[in-house]
């Protein structure tokens, strides 16, 4: 408030009156915004804010160098006296001023004409003297300009406090020091209007003159301080404050008089000052003028806030009362204090040299110019400029945040510096400050709040600086450190280049084909499917890239094989530490029910080795019903199926050594995986739906060509025989099983009927297994002991023959055993040529390989009943 | 698919044969067992063909073995053997 | 990572760009490789489909086709460009 020159005094007195009181407050009731804003808003009288004009100009003189504690006197004042008494003073409460100092203690007034003429004087002389001469420090400071206002404000604040122990001083000159200050001060600056008025208007002058001693006192140390106080106008910082301010004042003054008319006018009007200072005193309703004098007076005098405001107020006839006509008699109480503490102790007032009390009214009179802005700025205002000053720093909304453009704003928009200007200002402070009785935001803590936000958002800005050259730092470092660098080489290639993967390019283009694919599907997707079982006929599956890029392409099964792979590692990873296992994302990847491809990813999956490796682990991850989908997918397409071409010696009549081996390790892998399940968990039906697929979508000559085909569809009779026997031992076999069963059978019988021969494959081909492998390391086809001796094992296909046989009808039996009749001789007539033509050192091999013949032969004779021995076949009894 | 590096895709030649060609007209064939990003690799039933120009006529020989570990700084190619 | 890495680069737009293009390939040792740019990583590895191997030029005849996608080793990548 004080800031803005507010009246704080109550409605009933006189407007002049109004502002002018503040005497030291008596009640040490914590400062409420309310007191002194009280009817600010609906304050009539506004044109007496003579400081607002000075303040925010008229429109014209807006500027940013407002000094609302002017006066180079202040300086001299402070720095002379700086260094001696002050510290006393500073730890003085103005509570326990205010209490202590009544109103008596502030008529002790008594400003003099003497004053004033000295205080002209002062005016008018730099005072360098005194400054230079006491601190180094405070000459460096005068060269600068008008120090920012908020300077000056704190200044202000810290003359209010000076004065107010001035006060406590003056009047009682041997009171012991005060407990140390603490922000209690502020009160008494807004005392209630009341008290300030009574206890002040009959004292301006005394306190004018008490001010130099209190004020002096509080700025010690101030001078080397005094520029940091822009940022910290908080309490610990007012103790420095004091001193900038008064160097400002001086350099302003000065400079400024044209401006600021009140300085200006100092001079001149310093007689008439004396006149007026009483008068304040006396008639609190006196005119204008007078009320500006008195202003004057008060300025000196210890109520802070008043003294600030009639400075700032009284553009024009600012009188020269701050000179304040200082009577020798108050030049003793003043300086006496002083004296007391210099001498650390406090001796009541010792009669002075007329040398010594020259220099304390010199003194005095510049203090009491410092003085005329102490006090006015309270806690409050100070925290109020440190929060927007901080806003100003981080705010995002930097015009609304700025208190000076909001100000700047209502006086542009008000055109003329008036009472509604001065309300609308007021306002926009009291938003700012966020008093509660203010504007939008109501509450103070919401402004503390925003302030708090704020510092924190500066906090964080200033973190993130050095955490960037941090960051800097490791990039040199890594740059620099051989060590780094070479470590990572270690581990990996050194890259030049970042190369951007167009991956959302290639996924829109992969989707958009799929949807094409899809769309495509979904027209035909019937004749699609029809159209690979019908491929399968045909022998397009015997090239194998074909094959692949059928399903899509080699790199694309390779790559669902690596990603089967990831699958299954995970889940195993899961599986081994305890967790649930969720195996849809596995299969997913075998593509089993997709029908986008000609031929299904699986099989194209189970033409690669690792493919087929992979398999048992897969199949410890998948359910029953995913396993007979499987297996349904896989005998549907079993033409397609790698091995069965390689295996097929129509399609492959000159397998090589790695295929043998494939053929080799599919037998060993996946064929174990289909005959554990169909033996384990397959029901009847399921077998014979599998048996069905195989038939209705294949072509089972070609496949019965292949022994990894034959092998096939032996498991699948054969364990349909099995479960079959098994049932009719125990139950009956529904006749719905039972007929399912036979036509599927007749349907297989029948794609076999008048080729059943091919199985057998030709010589030229089992010599040139028996050759390769017996060169490489494949011996599952082959049977011998030595290399030398080996020969094409045949037994899968007479097993083949025996399950065929098994479980077909007498009518089946005849059909087979008609077919591979020469078959059934050319074995038995090799089994004894065997015998007679081995030499003697080998017919022990001789006769294991008969036997050997024999046996498979008789594996499928015996179904029928019938044995074959000795080159003869006879009844089986 | 496509946005797999090189290195993806010859990862996708594991467990298969792969020719590879290596400096100082040396090749190599085998199973490819593993590899890394400096092309060290190792393959399985692998067979090296050294060429040299013996007169002007350019001849090779060969060279097995089961099992062998290539160092990457002679790979210069690493492609599925055509057939 | 140097910054290098994370902010593309022109020559690096270049690569991305040219990836399913038909390209050119030189080796150090002369070697020429001409096919579609399956993919390219920032140590140089490439990978090409449809490879066709020639000596310096393919005005030189053709060496050897490749069926299977080529892998050649960023070391021993002289340049790669447009074909």
């Amino acid at each position: 408030m004080s800031f803005f020159g507010f009246d704080t005094a109550l409605p009933g007195q006189n407007k002049g009156s109004g502002r002018k009181r503040n005497g030291a407050k008596k009640n040490n009731a914590p400062m409420d915004f309310e007191d002194t804003y009280q009817g600010l808003g609906e304050y009539e009288n506004e044109e007496d804010d003579y400081l607002n004009a000075e303040t925010f100009g008229d429109g014209t003189e807006l500027g940013a160098d407002f000094d609302f504690g002017y006066g180079r006197g202040n300086l001299d004042a402070n720095t002379s006296s700086a260094g001696h008494v002050e510290q006393p003073a500073l730890n003085r409460s103005y509570a326990s001023a205010a209490a202590s100092a009544g109103p008596g203690a502030l008529n002790a007034g008594y400003s003099l004409p003497s004053a004033h003429t000295m205080d002209e004087g002062m005016d008018f002389t730099p005072m360098e003297s005194l400054w230079t001469n006491q601190s180094a420090v405070i000459p460096q400071q005068q060269p600068q300009n008008p120090i920012p206002q908020v300077l000056s404000m704190g200044e202000i604040e810290r003359q209010q406090f000076q004065q107010q122990q001035q006060q406590q001083q003056h009047g009682y000159m041997n009171m012991p020091p005060m407990p140390p200050m603490g922000y209690g001060y502020p009160p008494h600056a807004y005392g209630p209007p009341g008290v300030n008025n009574t206890g002040y208007q009959g004292l301006p002058q005394d306190f004018s003159q008490s001010v130099p001693q209190g004020y002096p006192q509080g700025l010690p140390q101030g001078g080397p301080m005094a520029m940091p106080m822009h940022m910290a106008p908080m309490g610990p910082p007012q103790h420095y404050q004091p001193i900038p301010v008064p160097m400002q004042q001086h350099e302003q003054q000065t400079p400024q008089q044209a401006h600021h008319q009140a300085p200006a006018s100092l001079p001149q009007e310093a007689s008439p000052a004396p006149v007026l200072s009483r008068e304040p005193s006396e008639s609190p309703s006196s005119v204008q003028p007078q009320e500006v004098v008195r202003a004057d007076q008060f300025s000196s005098v210890g109520v802070p806030e008043q003294a600030f405001a009639q400075e700032m107020r009284p553009p024009h006839n600012a009188p020269g009362n701050r000179g304040q006509a200082i009577i020798p008699d108050q030049v003793m109480r003043e300086i006496a204090p002083r004296e007391t503490r210099r001498g650390s102790m406090r001796k009541p007032q010792e009669p002075l040299s007329s040398e010594e009390l020259k220099k304390l009214r010199i003194r005095q009179a510049k203090v009491d110019k410092i003085l005329r802005h102490s006090g006015v700025m309270t806690p409050r205002d100070k925290d109020f400029i440190t929060r927007y000053q901080l806003s100003q720093i981080v705010t995002d909304d930097p015009y609304n945040e700025d208190f000076y453009f909001q100000v700047y704003k209502i006086i542009q928009r008000g055109g003329i510096v008036g009472e509604s200007n001065k309300g609308l200002i007021a306002r926009a402070y009291l938003e700012h400050s966020g008093h509660r009785l203010g504007g939008r935001y109501k509450r103070a803590d919401v402004a503390l709040q925003r302030m708090q936000s704020q510092v924190e958002k500066a906090v964080t800005v200033a973190k993130e600086r050095p955490q960037k050259s941090r960051e800097n730092l490791d990039g040199a470092k890594e740059g620099v450190l051989g060590k780094i660098s070479s470590a990572r080489n270690s581990k990996a290639p050194r890259r030049q280049l970042q190369i951007p993967l167009q991956k959302e390019e290639e996924d829109e283009v992969t989707s958009q084909a799929i949807e094409d694919v899809v769309q495509s599907m979904n027209g035909v997707e019937l004749s699609s499917s029809k159209a690979r079982r019908r491929s399968s006929y045909a022998f397009r599956s015997v090239d194998q890239r074909a094959v692949l890029s059928r399903s899509g392409g080699r790199k694309f099964v390779l790559s669902l094989i690596e990603t089967v792979y990831s699958e299954v590692l995970e889940l195993e990873a899961q599986l081994r530490s305890g967790q649930d296992t969720d195996s849809s994302a596995l299969w997913e990847t075998l593509h089993i029910s997709d029908d986008a491809y000609e031929v299904s990813p699986f099989i194209s999956i189970l033409s690669f080795d690792k493919g087929v490796k992979i398999m048992p682990r897969i199949f410890n991850f998948l359910n029953k019903e995913q396993k007979l989908k499987l297996l349904y997918c896989f005998f549907s397409e079993l033409s397609h199926l790698n091995i069965i071409v390689t295996s097929s010696y129509k399609t492959n009549p000159d397998p090589s050594d790695s295929q043998l081996k494939k053929l080799e390790l599919f037998q060993s892998v996946f064929l174990k995986i289909i005959v554990s399940f169909l033996s384990s968990s397959a029901e009847f039906l399921e077998v014979l739906g599998l048996l069905l697929a195989l038939v209705k979508n294949n072509n089972v000559s070609f496949i019965s060509t292949s022994k990894i085909g034959l092998n096939l569809i032996t498991v699948l009779i054969s364990r349909a025989a099995l479960i079959k026997q098994d049932v009719s031992r125990g139950n009956v076999l529904s006749s719905m099983e039972a007929s399912t069963w036979n036509e599927i059978y007749d349907k297989l019988f029948t794609a076999l009927e008048t080729k059943l021969a091919v199985v057998f494959p030709p010589d030229e081909y089992s010599s040139r297994v028996v050759a390769t492998s017996s060169s490489g390391t494949v011996t599952s086809a082959t049977v011998g002991q030595s290399s030398k001796h080996q020969f094409y094992d045949q037994s899968y296909i007479w097993q083949f023959l025996a399950s065929l046989a098994l479980s077909g009808k007498l009518n089946h039996q005849r059909v087979i055993i008609d077919e591979i009749r020469e078959e059934i001789f050319g074995t038995i007539s090799r089994a004894e040529q065997l015998s007679s033509t081995a030499p003697v050192e080998e017919q022990q091999i001789a006769l294991y390989q008969r036997d050997k013949l024999y046996q498979d032969l008789n594996l499928f004779l015996n179904v029928m009943g019938l044995v074959a021995r000795d080159g003869e076949i006879s009844e089986l009894k | 698919m496509s946005m797999d590096t090189p290195l993806d895709l010859l990862k996708l030649n594991l467990d298969e044969i792969v020719f590879v060609k290596l400096r100082g007209a040396r090749e190599m064939t085998g199973t490819l067992q593993a590899f890394d990003s400096h092309c060290n690799i190792v393959l399985s039933n692998a067979t090296e063909t050294i060429y040299e120009l013996v007169d002007g006529d350019l001849k090779s020989t060969t060279k097995d073995s089961e099992m062998v570990f290539v160092r990457g700084d002679s790979v210069t190619l690493i492609t599925t053997p055509s057939e | 990572m140097s910054s290098t890495e994370s902010r593309p680069t022109a020559s690096a737009a270049f690569l991305s760009n040219i990836i399913g293009q038909s390209v050119v390939v030189k080796l150090h040792n002369g070697m020429l490789y001409q096919g579609v740019l399956e993919s390219i990583d920032g140590f140089m590895n490439i990978a090409l489909n449809q490879a066709t191997e020639h000596y310096e030029t393919d005005e030189n005849g053709l060496l050897h086709r490749y069926d299977g996608d080529v892998f050649v080793r960023g070391t021993q990548v002289l340049y790669i460009s447009e074909a």
